[in-house]
């Protein structure tokens, strides 16, 4: 094959996808932003940033965030020492432990904390029942309840990034502290924070990131409240058939959320450019300091940590998830199967929903490694120019909030595009993960791709070896458990996605968030919580899959 | 449907022949064809519809039911952005907003269909000349939790009493037909009007999204006396829950939720067999054990609903209509709600 055919048959797929389905949606919401009835006009901007509700909600939004961030990234990093730095009993079980609430999606958090912590939750009901009152100990509708389950949802990523620099600091430098006599407390004050600052900085922005998009924590917790935050806002305008240029108002606020995010992302490249110092190939094993008689102490506060905030809203959720009558007190009498023989026996949408799911993320996770396979291969084996605009375009739908993705493909495709009406079908769906997954697949891609040597390629091509050949029997097999990693990596998040569904989906293409949401919407509780127990199993188990496949890639 | 499971038979093959045949002359007999995939949007109870589904299915073979169920404003919103796309993909729409449903007839964007199964039914429940129709009844009613009531209440006057005060629990028009139906018509009820939303709003009263949450805070003793439609009460009494409703003595507010059949339906003969199912004695006997009251006089109601005597409001949809922008930003102003 000439390499003018390969570059043609490599170009055309991937070409039609950034265009059909990133640069012309995300035209399009810039241009609804900006224009009414056809014309282009400032005045739904003007709308927006003339309404004082709108700071309102900006300013909701930052305090959740700023919040979550602060108490996140504080968990984060104090577990992530505790782990990597004493030598606090039952490390190695902490470890794991404490990454799984980020497993969880956080929809179903937030569900299994208001089975817990809600008005009538498992809490509030023993302290009524303990004072004899009527008035809740805690609300968990508004504020403080976003702010309490954003952060134990996102502190994971804090310790992650946290916990991986520590891993990678030359353990020299602290054992040059302590030899010089400083204390332990004083050692991690004045070096080893000091070399992780640029980590923790990292590690806080991802969180705040992920709270400034999140939907299903505040949907679920703040609309009761009347407490709307941007997501939710632009969520409930593209839902607002009574107001008039409602599409475009969602736009122009979709163009503030992304300022914000945009912002921050320019501190965050800011941060991670100052990141090279101090670390070193990690060689020798770090100092450990000794937590005395602390250590007990220590480690029951952790176990204590991870009961009360990741295994108590499970148990409260699968009790609601098995009662019989909301409402009564818990007994043996109240506990049945009867929610789940409901979904699986008496509504067939909920196969479907989970069948949609499965599929959506199979296929989405097929597309996007085919594609990242090219892509990996025009960043790591060409000097094509332009590789800077490829990467911003596939970052692109990753970084904005989903929220944003799916009203950019809803004005996208509201309207048949050459022909091809994608509104109201699956496929609508299935290009929004596309865009939005894209990039998780080409990371671990593009890492491999750069550890196989082209000596090795070449060596196949002057044996002779067309360039398909080579392809397939040199390079694709050294890459083959990236590949693998990769679709995992973009199939997972796709089995349990809301933000982009709930926008999304048509009669008979619901996902299986968007099943739990809207039966929790309805008011079905029992059977919102059973689904969302069904989600949760799928969520956790197919992370662990994840985790096995992807263990010798990603290093996790 | 004995047409139907008598197509296996010659005498049934020959009888769908003749039907086939005589397709043009009696469209009654041509609904036994119908087959394909309907599509429904509605607000309808997730499982409740789920349940209407299976059995309609079962009943007429060859026909699915494809449904969209959300909130009522999500589904109106769905179709408001369809329209603009150039068509509405649904053939059916069933929800709790017949303002909607009355807007759609000035565009003439509903088809009149009036099923033979629905001749005992009164004339007032089939609207429009059959454009939409009121397949079975929902109230409005006073819910209490029996844990936390002592008394059991009497009127829609029992809302404002301030024993409860911050245990009054209402939907909220802005999410809710039935909630926007009951503000609509509550204002104009003699010796009630917007003086009684005032005494709600002194008394704490707590406004929810929809009538589920309503039932399900109502259930839990976080609302002791609520304002929620009838069959969520007794589907939870029957589940085993601690509540129970009254009938109001200034009437119980009827709630209109129709069905009707779009202009330029992909599947009309589907829709029409699916409106009939809804009106026939099969359909009407599922919505009772479903915990609705039938509109086919004759048809056994569901327990606990008084037979005959009900004291029912009707809902005033002509003066809700005119009003709808005022009674919004009216209760907007009193509950400052955005």
């Amino acid at each position: 094959m000439s390499f003018p055919v390969l570059r043609l048959l490599l170009g055309v797929p991937l070409g039609l996808v950034l265009v059909g389905a990133v640069i012309y949606p995300a035209l399009v919401l810039v241009w609804q932003a900006f224009a009414r009835d056809g014309r282009p006009t400032l005045a739904n901007v003007a709308a927006v940033l003339g309404d004082p509700g709108i700071w309102h909600v900006l300013a909701n939004s930052l305090h959740v965030s700023i919040w979550s961030t602060l108490l996140g990234g504080t968990i984060g990093t104090g577990l992530a020492l505790l782990v990597a730095r004493t030598d606090l009993p039952g490390q190695r079980f902490f470890r794991t432990a404490l990454i799984v609430p980020y497993l969880i999606p956080p929809f179903i958090a937030a569900l299994a904390w208001l089975s817990l912590a809600g008005p009538v939750g498992l809490v509030n009901q023993l302290w009524m029942a303990m004072t004899g009152g009527e008035e809740p100990l805690f609300r968990i509708y508004g504020a403080a309840g976003i702010i309490l389950v954003l952060t134990l949802s996102h502190y994971p990523l804090a310790y992650i990034t946290v916990l991986a620099s520590l891993e990678r600091i030359d353990p020299a430098l602290e054992e040059a502290a302590r030899s010089s006599g400083a204390s332990p407390a004083r050692t991690v004050r004045d070096v080893t924070l000091p070399l992780v600052m640029p980590a923790i900085a990292a590690g806080a922005i991802l969180v705040f990131l992920r709270c400034m998009e999140n939907f299903g924590i505040p949907a679920i917790l703040g609309f009761p409240a009347r407490y709307f935050v941007l997501t939710t806002k632009i969520y409930a305008t593209i839902l607002d058939f009574d107001r008039a240029h409602n599409f475009g108002l969602a736009a122009a606020l979709s163009l503030l959320l992304m300022a914000v995010a945009g912002a921050t992302m320019a501190i965050q490249w800011w941060i991670l450019r100052e990141r090279a110092y101090g670390l070193a190939s990690g060689a020798g094993k770090p100092p450990v300091f000794s937590l005395g008689r602390w250590r007990r102490t220590a480690s029951i506060a952790v176990g204590s940590f991870l009961l009360l905030t990741s295994v108590a809203p499970v148990l409260a959720i699968l009790m609601t998830a098995f009662t019989r009558a909301y409402g009564m007190p818990l007994s043996w009498q109240n506990l049945s199967l009867q929610n789940f023989h409901t979904l699986f026996f008496g509504v067939p949408a909920v196969w479907r929903a989970l069948g949609n799911s499965l599929f959506l993320a199979a296929s989405s996770a097929s597309v996007v490694i085919a594609l990242a396979v090219l892509i990996a291969y025009v960043q790591v084996r060409t000097r094509l120019r332009g590789k800077g605009v490829l990467e911003a375009l596939i970052l692109l739908p990753f970084a904005v909030p989903g929220t944003v993705v799916a009203l950019a493909m809803i004005l996208a495709f509201l309207r048949p595009v050459l022909g091809i009406s994608l509104y109201n079908t699956i496929w609508i769906i299935l290009v929004a993960y596309i865009a939005r997954f894209l990039a998780l697949a080409v990371k671990p891609v593009a890492a491999s791709l750069i550890q196989v040597h082209t000596s090795l390629e070449e060596a196949a091509r002057s044996s002779g070896a067309s360039l398909t050949r080579c392809l397939r029997d040199v390079t694709m097999p050294l890459i083959r458990s990236a590949l693998v990693a990769g679709w995992f990596l973009a199939a997972v998040p796709a089995i349990t996605e809301l933000t982009l569904s709930v926008l999304l989906w048509s009669a008979g293409n619901e996902t299986v968030g968007v099943m739990v949401f809207n039966l929790h919407e309805e008011g079905k509780v029992l059977l919102s919580s059973a689904l969302a127990v069904v989600v949760m199993t799928l969520a956790l188990a197919s992370n662990l899959l994840i985790r096995r496949v992807s263990a010798d890639v990603v290093g996790a | 449907m004995g047409q139907v499971g008598g197509l296996r038979s010659f005498s049934g093959r020959l009888a769908a022949l003749a039907a086939v045949l005589l397709l043009p002359l009696s469209p009654g007999q041509a609904l036994a064809q119908a087959k394909g995939t309907v599509t429904l949007y509605t607000s309808e109870s997730l499982d409740k519809v789920n349940e209407m589904k299976l059995d309609f299915e079962k009943r007429s073979p060859g026909v699915s039911l494809n449904i969209y169920r959300s909130g009522t404003q999500v589904v109106i919103s769905k179709l408001q952005a369809e329209l603009q796309a150039g068509g509405i993909q649904a053939d059916l729409i069933w929800m709790a907003d017949i303002d909607y449903f009355e807007d759609l007839v000035r565009k003439d964007l509903l088809t009149p269909y009036t099923p033979p199964e629905a001749g005992r039914v009164l004339a007032k429940f089939k609207y429009e000349g059959g454009r939409y129709h009121e397949v079975r009844l929902i109230f409005n009613t006073v819910g209490y939790n029996t844990l936390r009531v002592k008394t059991r209440p009497t009127s829609w006057r029992d809302l404002a009493d301030g024993q409860y005060k911050g245990k009054v629990g209402v939907a909220s028009p802005f999410y809710s037909g039935a909630a926007f139906s009951t503000l609509g018509t509550q204002v104009n009820m003699p010796g009630f009007g917007w003086e009684f939303y005032r005494k709600l709003k002194d008394n704490a009263v707590v406004v929810e999204q929809s009538n589920g949450t309503v039932a399900k805070k109502l259930a839990t003793g976080e609302f002791h006396v609520v304002s929620v439609v009838d069959f969520m009460v007794r589907e939870a009494k029957a589940a085993g829950s601690p509540v129970d409703h009254i009938w109001p003595k200034e009437g119980a507010i009827l709630i209109p939720t129709p069905v009707g059949i779009l202009k330029g339906a992909k599947n009309l003969d589907g829709a029409k067999a699916f409106l009939r199912y809804l009106y026939s004695v099969e359909g009407q006997r599922l919505f009772a054990q479903q915990g609705y009251v039938p509109v086919l006089p004759g048809i056994e109601g569901p327990k606990g609903v008084p037979a005959e005597t009900l004291d029912v409001v009707l809902t005033d949809q002509a003066y809700i209509g005119k009003h709808r922008e005022e009674l919004k930003a009216k209760y907007r102003e009193l509950f400052e709600l955005k």
